[in-house]
């Protein structure tokens, strides 16, 4: 079975920059910074008080279908950047046996979140008690399913997320995936591979996260993956430098349209670019840390670069997964090195994290959208806030401003919590 | 040296149930006509409809005599990793894929034997499964202001101190396939399917197509689902989704049947050994089936109902999975199915049986797991595989437990005896009230 092409159609975002590609593209390649103190709540005290919020009012249907979207900030946000998408690619929704030849492929969510709606239900259960764990479960668990705030629980998951974009694009297939922070480039390459063996022509693959909340902020700042540079957060993600002391947490959510080069050509769609190749692994190694040497973010980019029948020496520019933590950096520039060789000191290596955070579940996809607008406006996005070499990342990181570069290919890198590694190969598209 | 034309067979399978570890464990279970939907222990006895199929075992307990289990740390699990490392590791017990370096990692560089053509997709609705530990962390952080009660955010950075950082990390939705990753050796892809009760069997489908692309050679890939967990329980009793409190709990799961009150909470997992045919002979492993067919199909719920507008999404999925095995309503020996055990969706789903199996529809068996141990979520079509192949290797299927009195739409099999049958086709139809559809076909060998 011969392979078909698989090229981007649309892009779609609602994330700290904004919900226009193309605008959010030049604020990134000017080095315009989202990350700054959280303003969702007061994070005074936080060991983390860093987030990349939306703070502005997201446009998106109040309802898509029979799901409820107005009331879901993470529903608005996918809604919203599959909408953008949808209409940047200049389809609508298929009807019928049409909706046979259309997928989703959609990363959602990082665990339990929003627990404001917790607040009475904890009160009216454990009243003045001053030990919860003393409190009468049994009593509450026969009342509470009949109180109004219990129906918050539904907001702990995303279930109708891929499904409200299901009916926005008219598909019949529906898939929702979870690889952490790789998630989002998993989403895309998943969704390459339905439109390359031939099962789909039209895929909108991408991810949403909401994780600026009181119980994952904190909680991710426990597990030492958070930047704690809370007086100065416009400097707090630093990806490479030898400052860099953690993540900071974004929000918001990003899409591609990916479609077959013939069904494109067919309608006369403008194609953005080719998704040329894709490669996964796995680090089999710990939960939190990557592979030290770097072996399983090394394999799936070497994987990429096979599937889309490149070598090193074509690479031109490499997306970084670049999250600003001690590990990963180092780990991923070893990994750099390992998979392009001395290809890898001639290669830009930039990190968009640096100016929006990560967005977790988003961040493949949100950096995909970026790395396709690099092909076509020929800038290079900086990593800012570089200030200090490492001895340990001593690739070209691109520092603090954007580089004008002829960019024909760009190797995507996406590493996960749980050693779960995808690289995603963007070409330009040649026609 | 492996070839993309190879088929794709299944060489063992992995399941924990309330019956305990192993397939066979549950098809024994399930063809002795048992329920395992007990009372549930207090505080849960008051959470409607108090009763549930639970895995009682200690997971530390389960886990420790699986293979590489002294990487693993059940402390670090939720719920849903607990059942997808049993499963798992049930799995890679059945069909002895070699691991190398067994015993224990001390080089923590790969590869291992075969790791890097090795892969798991495992599929889990959720990673979340405390709601008492929400509650006690909202109580810390509470405070009545102007006679309404807030979060008190003040409160918040030491009441966060009452947990453990690993509390957050078991959390993230990909951790029973990044613990699984990490058992069974795999540097091929991982990935995790959520969303509804057909997540496990597109979890099978994904990984059959992994082994098509060349990705892999081998495939751990299943699902797992608990809603017999608090906040599950919970979030179905705010929607008014469980079963009857009243009901006799063995007798509550009555897929098909009149006298069906609504979701039986229960929990399991399921996980095939997916190879490609060459990997298998080449080991010397015996393939048991060829998994030969793989669809879905997705039917957004009607706004009315909150339910599928008909059986037309699980009949494009069923058929999609047999035109691509090559097989017909007249091959089929055997379907397995969701089985949910509430009026509108199994009316929903043996319409599809019926229009499926035509004239057959009275003489193929549908099993259903739902009666025995509730409602496992994705690990319902996995698990059902599982004893779908336990079925084709004895020739003899289960009885359809607590189906007296069918519904109007089944007109399958109502008999609670096992039958002897020579099951050659199996087709996997997991059918949601969410609009996901996914089948697969199972060909012996």
């Amino acid at each position: 079975m011969s392979r078909q092409k698989v090229v981007v159609t649309g892009l779609g975002v609602v994330v700290p920059h904004g919900d226009d590609i193309d605008e959010v593209y030049q604020r990134i390649i000017r080095g315009e910074n989202e990350c700054a103190r959280i303003t969702k709540f007061d994070p005074s005290g936080f060991l983390c008080q860093i987030g990349s919020e939306v703070k502005y009012e997201v446009d998106a249907p109040a309802t898509v279908g029979p799901y409820p979207i107005a009331n879901n900030e993470a529903l608005k946000y996918v809604v919203g950047a599959a909408d953008r998408a949808i209409k940047y690619a200049n389809l609508s929704a298929a009807e019928g046996d049409d909706q046979d030849r259309r997928a989703i492929v959609l990363s959602t969510g990082v665990g339990p979140a929003n627990i404001d709606f917790l607040g009475p239900i904890a009160l009216r259960l454990h009243g003045d008690e001053s030990d919860p764990y003393k409190s009468d479960m049994a009593s509450f668990y026969k009342e509470a399913p009949d109180e109004p705030e219990a129906q918050g629980l539904d907001e702990f998951h995303l279930d109708t997320a891929a499904p409200a974009c299901a009916v926005l694009l008219g598909a019949a297939h529906v898939n929702n995936t979870a690889s952490a922070c790789a998630s989002g480039s998993h989403a895309v390459a998943d969704g390459a591979a339905l439109i390359a063996r031939g099962e789909a022509d039209v895929v909108l693959a991408g991810g949403v996260c909401t994780p600026v909340t009181r119980v994952l902020v904190p909680g991710f700042a426990m597990l030492q993956a958070l930047s704690t540079r809370n007086d100065d957060p416009a400097h707090a993600s630093r990806p490479f430098d030898a400052g860099r002391d953690g993540f900071v947490m974004g929000e918001g959510a990003a899409v591609l349209i990916l479609e077959s080069e013939e069904h494109a050509k067919a309608r006369g769609a403008t194609i953005l670019a080719e998704l040329a190749g894709w490669g996964y692994s796995c680090d089999a190694y710990r939960l939190t840390d990557p592979q030290p040497e770097g072996v399983g973010m090394a394999l799936c980019m070497t994987r990429a670069l096979e599937s889309a029948g490149i070598t090193a020496e074509d690479v031109d520019h490499v997306n970084a997964h670049g999250t600003s933590t001690p590990y990963n950096d180092r780990a991923e520039t070893l990994a750099i090195k390992k998979a392009l060789g001395d290809h890898a000191y001639k290669t830009p290596v930039s990190s968009n994290k640096s100016m929006f955070g990560h967005l977790i579940h988003a961040a493949g996809a949100l950096e995909g959208c970026l790395s396709v607008k690099t092909i076509l406006e020929g800038v290079i996005p900086p990593t800012i806030n570089y200030d200090e070499a490492d001895p340990l990342c001593d690739l070209d990181y691109v520092p603090n401003e954007g580089r004008p570069a002829q960019v024909d290919v760009i190797l995507k890198n996406s590493f996960g919590f749980g050693g779960m590694n995808v690289s995603v190969v963007y070409r330009r598209y040649e026609g | 040296m492996s070839s993309s034309t190879d088929r794709v067979v299944i060489t063992g399978s992995g399941v924990i149930s309330p019956f305990g570890l192993g397939s066979k464990a549950l098809y024994d279970g399930m063809v002795a006509g048992e329920s395992k939907v007990e009372a549930l222990p207090e505080p849960r006895a008051s959470l409607r409809p108090g009763y549930g199929g639970e895995i009682t075992e200690r997971p530390a307990r389960v886990v420790r005599g699986l293979p590489n289990s002294r990487e693993m740390r059940p402390g670090t699990m939720t719920r849903y990793t607990f059942l997808s490392t049993a499963a798992l590791g049930s799995a890679m017990l059945d069909a002895k894929v070699p691991l190398g370096n067994e015993e224990g990692r001390k080089d923590l560089i790969p590869p291992w034997e075969g790791s890097l053509r090795r892969g798991a997709y495992i599929a889990s609705y959720t990673n979340s499964d405390k709601f008492d530990k929400y509650v006690r962390f909202a109580h810390h952080v509470i405070a009545r202001k102007k006679g309404a009660v807030a979060i008190d955010d003040s409160q918040v950075p030491d009441a966060i101190k009452k947990f453990t950082a690993f509390e957050f990390l078991k959390l993230m939705n990909n951790m029973p396939t990044a613990h699984a990753g990490i058992q069974a050796r795999c540097q091929g892809p991982v990935n995790t399917f959520l969303g509804t009760p057909a997540g496990g069997v597109q979890a099978i489908g994904r990984a059959f197509e992994a082994i098509r692309d060349d990705l892999a050679d081998t495939m751990y890939a299943g699902g797992v689902g608990s809603s017999v967990h608090d906040q599950m329980m919970m979030i179905r009793a705010t929607r008014g989704m469980n079963s009857d409190p009243s009901a006799e709990p063995a007798k509550a799961g009555r897929p098909f049947d009149t006298g069906a009150s609504g979701i039986v909470p229960g929990e399991g997992g399921g996980i095939l050994v997916l190879e490609r045919e060459s990997t298998a002979r080449e080991r010397g492993a015996e393939p048991i089936a060829e998994l030969a067919g793989y669809g879905d199909w997705f039917a957004a719920p009607t706004s009315d109902r909150g339910l599928p507008p008909g059986p037309g999404g699980m009949l494009r999925a069923a058929r999609k999975a047999m035109k691509q095995a090559g097989v017909t309503a007249e091959d089929i020996d055997l379907v397995t199915t969701l089985g949910e055990s509430e009026a509108g969706v199994d009316a929903i789903e043996a319409a599809g049986l019926a229009e499926l199996l035509g004239p057959r529809v009275g003489d193929v068996p549908v099993l259903s797991l739902t009666a025995h141990v509730g409602a496992c979520e994705a690990g319902i079509g996995p698990m059902s595989a599982a004893v779908a192949l336990e079925a084709m290797k004895s020739g003899t299927v289960p009885g359809a437990l607590n189906r007296e009195n069918p519904i109007p739409e089944y007109k399958g099999p109502t008999s609670a005896e096992p039958t002897s049958v020579t099951v050659k086709t199996v087709l996997v139809s997991v059918m949601t009230r969410e609009g996901v559809n996914a089948a697969l076909v199972l060909k012996a060998l």
